[in-house]
């Protein structure tokens, strides 16, 4: 299986198959972060599709000055906060927005309800944090990414990234409250 | 418990292993002696594992063929036509992002002007002036006391010695040491440099120039310079030969010509006056320059005002009747207790006697600026002390960058008429029904020597000596 590094040299080459590879490795994160940032299905997949056709037009500015998956959070990043400009999550209406949970045909109904339950309350939870704070969250709980990655996606010192957690965490607390432990 | 403050903001890091060594160990060290912060990691692991199993979404089937539908044939040929949406990103570390070269400029600039900004606030000492003037100083100040004098250099080793530093040295409370070293040397004691060397700077022989020179009273924090206007203690009357004799405000000017005919060339500013044993228990005096544009009118003024008031006019005094119409003498003897009615009275005669003719005094400013004085029972004080600042007047003072607000506190803030001046007046009231006029008898005086000279051209101005000024424009 090729490296990220070789699929964007391949790319950058003309390979159109390698960047099929990549987009089959990174969709899902990015449209999970176009998500949590758009708050709707229909913008998330907008804005998804914005982003790979950024990355493969640019693609070719790829130097590997940081990892692959860093520059391609920081244009998926920039497409978020392009989008944040023109339309303000608060004004999408509650009702439009999907579950963010999946939930599969063979698990029981009871557990299937608690887990959306839980979900929903999470997902109010991350919404009415401030998009600073839901940003290195979902960078960070979601993505998988290190503080310095997320400081160099957001362009904020490792420091800023530490206390945005820990104040979105303090914040997520006070919000979930003691339910956090009893659904876990 | 204790350190749980330090530690928590660390916690979630901690359970990311994003901590530092040390900073690791410590957290765990913590964490072994702390139930409360051990069940807040487990909240925050808790938490976090809620938060991902919230994200657990899949994109719809139909998004990869949109996303490859959408797509050019080659990265190339999207390369040459850039859409305006895409953001190419430019990943550079926080800490070595370049800023603009203006950034580096500006941020220079602000320094100078800080550096600027302190030089100048800086009053006029000798490098001794800045030590602390007793031993209870430096006891206070956690610092070693004045070594023995034995220690200390010798004396034609040592700078030379200001006036002010002198003056301060002198009226520190006398201990047994002082005193014996007063007896055996006719320079004060001085104790070590407890603070930051203050470059010694002598009074310019130039006659300093005047911020608001059609009506104002400078003084030695005037400018950012060296102090012209000097006060010492003195037992004599202030005669202009006596003022001469010192060496006060700039000899070389044309008002200090006036005033010094017999000024010693080799006498090194203040200094003499200051070091005679015999002159310890004499009164303060402070020597204030007046601009203004009718110096013999101003004298006449204040010559009668202190007739009115009470004050004593002392011998040396020209009381408007002197030959020169440049400076003009009057010496002064006042209550402690009168002092900020004085300096109100002061900047009064200076704004009526400049100008067309009595200068509103709500648009007129004067500036009364004091070095540190000295009462004789050896109380320092400064110019905050004697000149109270209202809340309005520090911010002012603040947001003009100290100096030049030092240089021009408003006639209106000095008089009592500005917002947060009425009580200053109110009080001042009281304390002229505290202080009696014969308050001379028995209570402190304080001798100034104000010397009104003609008002010279603003600096800059590149008129012709002599040639009319214009009120400046408001």
């Amino acid at each position: 299986m090729l490296d990220d590094r070789e699929l964007v040299r391949r790319t950058q080459s003309g390979d159109r198959q390698a960047f099929e590879q990549l987009l089959d490795r990174y969709e899902a994160r990015i449209y999970r972060m176009a998500l949590r940032a758009t708050g709707n299905p229909a913008d998330a997949e907008d804005v998804t599709q914005e982003i790979f056709l950024g990355i493969y037009r640019n693609i070719g500015a790829f130097v590997g000055r940081s990892s692959f998956s860093t520059w391609v959070y920081r244009v998926a990043m920039n497409h978020c906060l392009e989008f944040r400009r023109k339309r303000r999550l608060d004004t999408v209406p509650i009702e439009d927005q999907e579950r963010l949970v999946s939930m599969r045909q063979q698990d029981d109904p009871v557990i299937c309800a608690s887990r959306t339950e839980t979900a929903d309350r999470v997902n109010a939870a991350l919404r009415s944090l401030s998009d600073k704070h839901r940003d290195v969250v979902t960078l960070h709980e979601m993505q998988g990414l290190t503080y310095q990655e997320c400081a160099e996606v957001l362009d904020v010192p490792v420091g800023t990234v530490k206390s945005r957690l820990f104040n979105a965490f303090a914040q997520l607390r006070s919000l979930l409250g003691g339910r956090g432990s009893e659904e876990a | 418990m204790d350190g749980c403050s330090g530690v928590s903001p660390d916690l979630k890091a901690y359970l990311d292993g994003e901590l530092s060594f040390l900073a690791r160990w410590r957290v765990r060290r913590h964490l072994a002696a702390c139930a409360i912060c051990r069940s807040q990691v487990r909240e925050l692991r808790e938490i976090g594992d809620l938060v991902r199993s919230a994200d657990n979404v899949a994109p719809p089937a139909s998004l990869r063929a949109r996303i490859l539908a959408s797509l050019p044939e080659t990265p190339a040929a999207a390369a040459l036509k850039p859409s305006r949406r895409a953001h190419p990103p430019r990943i550079i570390p926080a800490a070595a992002r370049r800023r603009p070269p203006w950034a580096l400029a500006g941020a220079s600039a602000v320094a100078a002007l800080l550096a600027l900004a302190v030089w100048t606030r800086v009053p006029f000492q000798g490098p001794e002036a800045a030590l602390p003037v007793g031993p209870e100083s430096a006891a206070t100040s956690g610092f070693k006391a004045a070594p023995a004098p034995g220690d200390r250099p010798p004396p034609e080793t040592r700078p030379p010695v200001s006036g002010l530093a002198k003056l301060r040295a002198a009226r520190a409370p006398k201990t047994a040491e002082r005193a014996r070293a007063e007896d055996i040397a006719p320079k004060p004691p001085r104790t070590p440099r407890l603070s930051a060397p203050v470059p010694q700077r002598r009074a310019t022989p130039a006659s300093p120039p005047v911020l608001s020179p059609r009506s104002g009273v400078s003084g030695n924090l005037a400018y950012g310079r060296p102090p012209e206007v000097l006060e010492e203690r003195t037992d004599r009357p202030a005669t202009p030969e006596a003022l001469a004799g010192a060496g006060l405000g700039g000899s070389s000017s044309a008002a200090g010509r006036a005033v010094s005919p017999t000024a010693q060339p080799g006498r090194p500013g203040l200094g003499g006056m200051a070091a005679a044993p015999s002159l310890k228990d004499a009164p303060a005096r402070t020597r204030l320059v007046v601009h203004t544009d009718r110096p013999a009118q101003a004298a006449d003024s204040l010559a009668r005002l202190a007739a009115e008031k009470g004050w004593t006019v002392l011998p040396g005094s020209d009381g408007g009747k002197g030959p020169s119409s440049a400076a003009v003498l009057v010496v002064l003897a006042v209550p402690d207790a009168q002092k900020d009615l004085f300096t109100r009275e002061l900047s009064r005669v200076a704004s009526a006697t400049t100008g067309e003719g009595a200068m509103p005094p709500q648009t007129g400013r004067a500036t009364v600026l004091r070095s540190a004085t000295g009462t004789p029972d050896g109380r320092t004080e400064g110019p905050s002390d004697s000149m109270e600042r209202t809340p309005s007047e520090e911010a002012r003072k603040s947001r003009a960058g100290g100096d030049a607000a030092r240089r021009a506190l408003d006639l209106n803030s000095q008089m009592g008429q500005a917002p947060g001046g009425g009580q200053r007046l109110d009080r001042s009231v009281q304390q002229e029904r505290e202080a009696p006029t014969d308050a001379l008898k028995t209570a402190e005086v304080h001798t100034y020597v104000v010397e009104f000279r003609a008002a010279p051209p603003p600096v800059g101005a590149g008129r012709r000596p002599g040639a009319q000024q214009r009120p400046r424009p408001r």
